[in-house]
């Protein structure tokens, strides 16, 4: 499974920021494509492989309006 | 084309699809709406080739249908509208803001704008002051200060052969019991 975040909306820091905090859920790789960052995540925890995407989309997009404020 | 437009509505998966119309939102306007609804739905934001701005919601309830997920996307639209006005207010208005909450915090310390904070003594003339100056008479020389006790030969250590009185309490203003009048109980 993977999460694309578009470049010109999501920060890479906000991002990195996030797989840190979900380090123990899975196992993510990074890499650039195009305009887009791809997550993808692998050994998922079980308990939360049906919503570790959309719950680390939220969290980065949390951090990136966060970001915005300071 | 109704803006924002909804372009995939899956209500079996609780999830849909809305595409703002590049231009018509400012981003700052998507992020405050994202932000107040990402407490009940995943939100990923994207872009198409156009610059359109697209939103992919997904309600975290777990069932949902169709009516809910018009109901979302509603809120969205409305709260993305409400971010636009809040914006515009805040740009229109940021000097009479600001003014109202300094006046507050000053209000809070307790100054008002006619207070006198004393602070006049620091201007005009006052300033060619040497740092030498006292012109209030505070700064006294230590030697000023403790001149008597320095230039005071102390009793005990006086030997001009006289019989100087030796020195009680009361010479240090220290304590003296008196002894009460009348009859103790």
């Amino acid at each position: 499974m993977e999460v694309r975040f578009h470049q010109r909306i999501y920060t890479k820091d906000a991002i990195s920021d996030a797989l840190e905090a979900f380090e123990e859920f899975g196992t993510y790789n990074t890499v650039e494509d195009g305009d887009y960052i791809v997550v993808e995540i692998s050994e998922p925890d079980d308990d939360f492989s049906a919503v570790l995407p959309q719950e680390i989309a939220n969290y980065v997009l949390a951090n990136v309006i966060e970001g915005r404020r300071d | 084309m109704s803006t924002p437009e909804i372009f995939v509505i899956d209500a079996e998966q609780g999830r849909l699809s809305l595409r703002l119309k590049k231009g018509l939102y400012p981003m700052d306007a998507v992020y405050g709406a994202a932000y107040v609804l990402i407490d009940r739905s995943y939100i990923l934001l994207d872009k198409d080739d156009d610059g359109n701005v697209l939103v992919h919601i997904q309600a975290k309830t777990g069932k949902t249908d169709e009516q809910d997920l018009n109901a979302l996307a509603g809120d969205f639209a409305n709260e993305a509208l409400s971010q636009v006005l809040r914006s515009k207010v805040m740009r229109e208005h940021k000097t009479r803001i600001e003014s109202i909450i300094s006046q507050a915090v000053a209000g809070g310390l307790g100054i008002s704008a006619g207070d006198d904070l004393g602070l006049d003594v620091l201007d005009g003339d006052e300033d060619d002051l040497d740092f030498l100056d006292d012109p209030l008479g505070i700064a006294v020389p230590w030697e000023e200060k403790f001149k008597r006790s320095a230039s005071e030969e102390r009793p005990d250590t006086k030997d001009d052969g006289t019989d100087s009185p030796q020195p009680t309490p009361a010479d240090s203003g220290g304590f003296q019991p008196v002894k009460p009048e009348g009859p103790s109980e």
